[in-house]
This record gives C-alpha cells, structure tokens and sequence, in this order.
C-alpha cells in the first residue's frame, strides 16, 4: 500500500472495519484499473472471483463501457493535437486567427476610448479623470467608480450579460497578522463599434505577422 | 444473479480488450516519444542527433520533436485545464515556448518533464486568467468541422468526447493525468511513474481512484439522465 493511500485514507489505520471494507474495495479496484489496463493475471483474477461474485464481472463490463469512451476523448485529443504545428514565426508575433481577432479588437477599442476620452474629458492630466463610458468623477474610492463606471455602461448598452467577479493571479501572505496581498484581474465584457479593425497575417517570403487593416464593406446585406 | 452465458460474454469482452487502446498515430512516420522506451542503439545516436539539432534551433528537427510530442501534451493539457478552456489554445502555447527555449531540448527524460511543467503551468495559468476564449472540446470540433464544406459525423464522436472530458474534468488533476496518459496515449505504469517522478505503486492507487471516481461520476450522469428522462415522459 503506497503511502499515498495513507494520506489520503486517514482512518485506514484503525482497523475498524469501515477501513477493512475500504481496503477490500480499493484491492478491487486496483485489480479491475490493472485487468482494463490488460494485464492478464489479474483479469483471470477478476474472471474468478466472478464465478463466486457476479457483482464483480458487472463492475468490469462498466470500467470497460468507461475505457471505451476514453478511446472517445483520446481521438479527440490526437486530432486536435494534431491540428497543432510548431509556430515557425517569432512566438511573440504568433496569433491564431481567434486571437489575432481579439488583438485587433484591443487596438480598436484603445481607439475608440481614446476617441470618448477626447469628446467627454478635458484631457487635464493634472486630475484625470475616469471618463472611458464618459462617467464623471468624485467618487470616494476606485471601487465606487468602477461600480458606476459598470451602471453607466449598462445603460449605454456597452457592457451586456454578467460582469465575472475578479479572478485571483496570485497571492502572497504579508506577515505579521496582516493578511495577503491579493493580485486581482478584472474582465468586463463590453460590445464595442469600430470603423475598422486590424488583423495579424502572414505576408511575404517569411511569412512574417503582419497588421493588415480590414475595413467593412459595403455590399453586406442583413 | 447472472446466468453462466452472460458471464462468458463478460469476461470474453475483456480478454479482448486491447492492451493499450489507445489509437495509433495518424501520421505514420512522425511516431510518439514513448514508443520503444527501450532503445536500440541505433535509434538511441538517431534521437541524439535529432536532440542535437533541435538545440541548435534546426527548424526541421524542432519541429519533429513537436510532432513526437504533442499528444501526450494534450492529454497533460487536458487533465489540468478548466472545463471549457480550449485544449489547441494551450497546445499552440506550448508549442511556441518549444520553439523559444529549444536550448531546452537535450535528451527525452529532461524533455519530457520540462514540457510536462509547461503544460501544467499554461492550464493553471488559464485557469487564472481565465482570458482565454473558453470553448469545450465540443466547440473545437465544431470549429474544425466547419472549415470543411459539410459537417461530417466526426462532430458525434466529439460530442461523446466532450461528454466524458466533462466528467473527467471533476477529476482532481493528479487522477485525471494518469488516467488520461494510459487511455488515450497507452503509456505503462512504469512510464507513467518516470514522468510523474513518484513511484509504480503511487500510479498504480492513483488508476484505481481515478477510475473509481470516473464511474461514480458516469454512473450519477446516467441516473440524472434517467430522472429527466423520467420527468419528461411523465
């Protein structure tokens, strides 16, 4: 017994005879993962104490129904694993099309800001202001302003759905009784419209990324 | 009580059940970096050299050891990721930071666990963020079948992959990735206790719960099955 088993089975030890009935159970598992696995002798185990326990031949036929449904997800996984080429660009300049997507969306929506930022704010960088949904300042904390900044925005209609609360990148404790220092990000979905976005590409003999500017047609027809 | 006629069909079952079943590699040629553990040493100065090369930032030979080695990462990938987080996104993650640090490569054991943590470390790292386009298994299959001109019926066999991931994803990460390794990638017991550095016998408990855990999950995903079912019939 791996003292894994130990650790994870605490009462293992005690002998009472809950522990005894884990023990036998966990023995039969390793018997059934090492007959699926194919190991002769213990399938021939498994076979006889199924003259004596039909229980135990039902247990095989279903780990069995489970194996095969990995045989599933293993081709799933060999296909897509399959789809996947060492990037022959510099890695920093990759970006599937998804993502390149999404680059291109950032670029648009810093100019789109940036565009709000110059109609609704002043551009005093003596006491900026947080103006990105052309909210107006005086808030008591950044919490405040971020709460009103997402009210405004909904009714904008520029963010849509449930905002995620903030996901946690990493912790550290500070010591001396005083807590952690928690590092937060925080995602707001926002629907945004651009009069044109940019999309990485491969050009040339290199095939080197490249920024491309698509601008939308014309001719489309909804 | 089960008559003797259903037993043997059982048992025959099992006797039948492939060693590994896991599937062969469907590009022949580029092979599977645990096939033949044991080497001949012919093939031992062939991988050398491969190695040699790839450290050197020869872009054929970097490439090679991406295409050896991308399956087992997925299956890695795949134990660690948060459900919805897209396997390829991870994968293509992997693979760039391949290509970045070839210095890395300098024979299978230390490959192997350097990119077994940059596996780990990308899906915990999507797990965090969570900034990564979340797509299920399901969605990936969708979308590759979609670049073709018709659907064809590989998209069932992704849904019932999906399916299972989703149970598979309720697994603790230090179950699922054995298990995932010797279902879909075929290694051994031994192999498996080499990468994970632990011993046989850890791998061996870690099966048999990950297992366990798999059908008590599939089994509570039937009964759930059969009470809607129910409902809707009622």
């Amino acid at each position: 017994m791996s003292s894994e088993d130990h650790a994870m089975n605490p009462d293992m030890n005690h002998g009472t005879n809950d522990a005894m009935n884990d023990d036998n159970a966990h023995e039969l598992d390793v018997l059934l993962a090492r007959a699926i696995s194919g190991d002769d002798a213990a399938l021939a185990e498994v076979r006889a104490r199924g003259a004596s326990d039909p229980a135990v031949l039902e247990e095989l036929a279903m780990w069995q129904a489970d194996e095969l449904r990995l045989v599933r997800v293993a081709r799933e996984l060999e296909a897509t694993a399959n789809r996947v080429e060492a990037p022959h660009a510099h890695p920093r300049a990759v970006r599937r099309a998804g993502l390149g997507w999404a680059a291109a969306a950032a670029i648009a929506l810093a100019w789109f800001a940036q565009s709000s930022f110059s109609r609704n704010g002043s551009g005093d960088n003596a006491s900026p202001r947080a103006s990105v949904a052309g909210v107006s300042g005086g808030f008591a904390s950044a919490d405040d302003a971020f709460d009103a900044y997402v009210a405004k925005a909904r009714q904008e209609g520029v963010v849509t759905g449930d905002v995620a609360p903030p996901t946690i990148v990493r912790s550290r404790e500070l010591g001396d009784g005083q807590g952690f220092e928690v590092i937060v990000v925080r995602q707001v979905y926002e629907r945004r419209v651009a009069p044109q976005v940019i999309r990485f590409a491969p050009s040339g003999e290199t095939g080197r990324m490249r920024p491309v500017v698509i601008r939308p047609r014309t001719d489309l027809v909804r | 009580m089960l008559n003797s006629e259903p037993r043997r069909v059982l048992t025959t079952m099992a006797s039948q059940l492939p060693k590994s079943t896991a599937p062969q590699a469907a590009d022949a040629g580029a092979g599977d970096s645990f096939a033949g553990d044991v080497l001949s040493l012919a093939k031992a100065r062939e991988e050398a050299k491969l190695f040699e090369r790839a450290a050197r930032g020869d872009r054929a030979a970097i490439d090679e050891v991406w295409r050896v080695n991308r399956r087992w990462i997925a299956a890695v990938l795949a134990a660690h990721a948060p459900r919805g987080v897209d396997v390829e996104d991870l994968l293509q993650e992997v693979a760039a930071t391949l290509v970045a640090k070839h210095g890395h490569i300098r024979d299978t054991a230390s490959l192997r666990g350097w990119l077994r943590v940059v596996a780990i470390n990308a899906a915990r790292m999507a797990a965090r963020s969570k900034s990564i386009e979340r797509r299920s298994l399901r969605a990936v299959a969708d979308g590759a079948a979609q670049t073709r001109v018709e659907r064809e019926p590989v998209a069932r066999n992704a849904a019932a992959a999906a399916d299972t991931m989703a149970l598979v994803a309720r697994i603790p990460p230090i179950y699922a990735e054995p298990l995932l390794l010797q279902s879909t990638q075929g290694l051994t017991q031994r192999q498996l206790a080499t990468l994970l550095d632990v011993p046989e016998t850890t791998i061996e408990t870690r099966l048999a719960r990950a297992r366990r855990m798999l059908r008590q999950l599939a089994a509570e995903a039937e009964r759930a099955a059969e009470r809607t079912k129910t409902n809707q019939d009622g």
